[in-house]
């Protein structure tokens, strides 16, 4: 699996880890792991793991943000190499997503 | 045909050939009680003809039989199978290991010797039948694959055509700039447009949507329409972005979007504009080596819809002599050799500023590429193309597929009255709204790009001199043009009061038409001896007054300085 999706004990939070190449073929996975149907949850995306990211995956990233923004969640993104840092800051997307 | 209508095995059509009529008759019972459906022939021949009559699932076939042996027969009743698995059994009185080779050699996939042990019969069959269903629904499923990847490839077909007509691969070819175009699957989704402005100058963009296929062709349409109708009509390019990411926000769903790179390159060579909505850094190789990159300001298109909110009218710099642009997609960074490592931006850089020669750099760059990659497949489109900065090269540009406004029109007389006062100065551009306006009038076929020179020489004149009170003098010297047009932008964002109106009116004389245009402002003056002798450096293409001069029937001053005419006559 290289999508895991793991809440916090509360259920508040739920962490969210890309292993690996992050692209088309992950899509469904993804999906699934943050269609929770509760509101006001934080989700924390780990891509400490992630090799690659592709233009594919930013697309997912902002399908992530429309579901989060629908049930009120906020999403913080953590842990990025440079080079999956980079594609997002090319993308401008620091504006649209908290990274850390 | 069953006995047993509640059985399991309805339908399922057994066929018995055996020349002992007794052997036949004790193993259609057996089946027939488990019910099974029964066939039957005496010999080999009878059998493949009571086979393709029939379309038995399991053939019991005896091996020794006059006319036609069983060996025979099973060969004959495979190949009449076709692609349907039919698993044929043999029976046999032999028992040992060479029998069961020779049943095997013949095609035949199990056997069973006599005497026939009831339970072992029916489980052989069970278990046959059950391959013969997998084989099947796998068969069943292969012809829905090839159907579906048939008409995915009609599909990329269609995407494919479309792409073409938009991006006129055709007058790519014609420009004479230097790039290249691999596509990692069908066809390549990376858009490159070019088109030159009113004003003789170039608009280029490098698009990259996210996607393959007809995703891609889908946007491509809107964004390509958007890009050569609006750069026909004289809109900068920061305009067109903003024009182009609200049409793409509407349009896409959520997860799809194009990264693209403008491009804005004055008729002088001189001067330029740049902007990166998402793809890789934008070079601009001087001819002294020295690499300048152009970073990703703003989100992709068609994300959000104030995305370009802070990006103001963009920023004009300049170009040194001998300079040309570098743009690439990210799958030429991306692009892979075979232990996986990726080409990267470093080694892209690096091999542009190792030509000894810059007109080399670029094919450079492609030997380079295709060395490194060794053949490894592609995962994504690769486009990259140079843009050199030459007046001459730029004057020669076509615009691609151009529609012309219908016939001529008659010359009527009208007139229009623009005012700006300092507040839209600062938010529009308002010449290619104005050009718009007077076309719509009276057409001016073929006149459209004097049309455009003339109002844009008179306006910045009213908006730089006047208004704004600059000192062209300041775009002499190696940056010049950058500070110039950076002190511009610091002056007319402070702008608080001033004005600029424009009264236009057009008349028929005789055959001909007759524009006279009018520009006043307030703040400085304008010097009439300026008229009588212009300076060689002046206006937005820095071809001055001079040009409008030679364009002109006539130009004057009026008000005492605050107004200038121009009177424009055309057939």
């Amino acid at each position: 699996m290289s999508v895991t999706s793991t809440p916090s004990a509360d259920g508040r939070q739920v962490t969210i880890s890309v292993r690996g190449r992050f692209d088309f073929s992950q899509h469904q996975e993804f999906r699934n792991s943050y269609n929770q149907p509760d509101a006001g949850l934080n989700y924390l995306l780990d891509l400490s793991a992630a090799e690659y990211m592709d233009s594919s995956a930013l697309g997912m990233l902002l399908l992530f943000r429309e579901s989060a923004e629908a049930r009120a969640c906020q999403i913080r993104i953590v842990h990025c190499r440079e080079e999956i840092k980079k594609i997002l800051v090319i993308a401008n997307f620091q504006k649209l997503f908290v990274i850390e | 045909m069953s006995a047993l209508p509640q059985s399991r095995h309805h339908g399922f059509r057994i066929l018995i050939v055996d020349d002992d009529r007794s052997n036949r008759l004790i193993l259609s019972a057996i089946l027939h009680a488990e019910g099974y459906a029964i066939v039957e022939a005496e010999n080999g021949e009878v059998a493949t003809r009571v086979f393709a009559e029939t379309q038995p699932d399991v053939v019991l076939m005896d091996v020794v039989m006059p006319v036609m042996d069983g060996y025979a027969a099973c060969t004959a009743i495979k190949s009449l199978a076709g692609e349907r698995f039919v698993p044929v059994i043999f029976l046999t009185g032999l028992q040992d290991d060479d029998a069961l080779v020779r049943c095997v050699a013949a095609g035949g996939d199990d056997f069973l010797s006599k005497p026939y042990n009831r339970t072992l019969l029916k489980a052989k069959i069970e278990s046959l039948g059950r391959v013969a269903m997998l084989y099947s629904t796998l068969s069943e499923q292969h012809q829905q694959l090839t159907w579906h990847q048939g008409r995915q490839q009609a599909d990329y077909l269609i995407a494919e055509q479309v792409m073409e007509n938009t991006i006129h691969s055709d007058h790519l070819e014609r420009s004479h700039f230097k790039y290249m175009r691999a596509p990692s699957t069908t066809f390549n989704g990376d858009l490159i447009l070019l088109a030159p402005t009113p004003s003789g100058g170039l608009h280029v963009m490098l698009g990259d949507f996210t996607g393959h296929g007809l995703s891609a062709a889908i946007g491509a349409i809107p964004a390509s329409e958007t890009f050569y109708g609006m750069t026909a009509k004289g809109f900068g390019i920061v305009d067109i972005a903003k024009e182009l990411n609200h049409k793409l926000c509407r349009i896409l769903p959520t997860n799809l979007f194009l990264a693209a790179g403008f491009l804005h390159l004055d008729a002088n060579g001189i001067t330029a504009q740049i902007l990166n909505a998402g793809i890789p850094d934008m070079l601009m190789l001087h001819g002294d080596g020295e690499l300048q990159r152009f970073a990703s300001q703003t989100m992709p298109l068609g994300i959000a819809k104030n995305a370009m909110h802070d990006l103001g009218r963009g920023e004009t710099f300049s170009v040194p002599h001998g300079s040309r642009f570098i743009l690439y997609s990210d799958g030429v960074i991306e692009a892979q050799a075979p232990d996986e490592q990726m080409f990267g931006q470093t080694r892209l850089e690096a091999c542009l500023q190792a030509a000894r020669i810059p007109e080399q750099a670029f094919d450079l760059l492609l030997q380079d590429l295709v060395a490194f990659r060794q053949g490894y497949p592609q995962t994504d489109d690769m486009t990259a193309i140079e843009i050199i900065c030459d007046p001459k090269r730029l004057s020669t540009l076509q615009v691609p597929g151009q529609q012309n406004p219908p016939g001529a029109k008659r010359k009527t007389h009208w007139s229009l009255q623009f005012r700006f006062q300092a507040d839209s100065l600062q938010e529009t551009d308002p010449l290619p709204l104005i050009l718009q306006n007077l076309t719509e009038l009276q057409g001016f076929d073929g006149h459209r790009e004097s049309l455009y020179t003339i109002l844009a020489e008179l306006f910045s004149n009213a908006l730089e001199h006047g208004v704004l009170d600059m000192d062209s003098s300041l775009k002499s010297g190696p940056s010049g043009y950058t500070q110039y047009y950076t002190e511009r932008a610091a002056r007319l964002s402070a702008l608080s009061d001033g004005y600029i109106g424009l009264d236009i009116e057009h008349l028929p004389a005789g055959d001909a038409g007759k524009l006279v245009i009018r520009t006043r402002w307030s703040g400085t003056r304008l010097d009439p001896e300026t008229l009588d002798h212009p300076p060689v450096a002046f206006g937005p293409s820095g071809r001055g007054l001079l040009l409008l001069a030679s364009l002109c029937e006539s130009i004057r001053c009026l008000e005492d300085g605050y107004a200038v005419e121009a009177v424009y006559l055309w057939t």
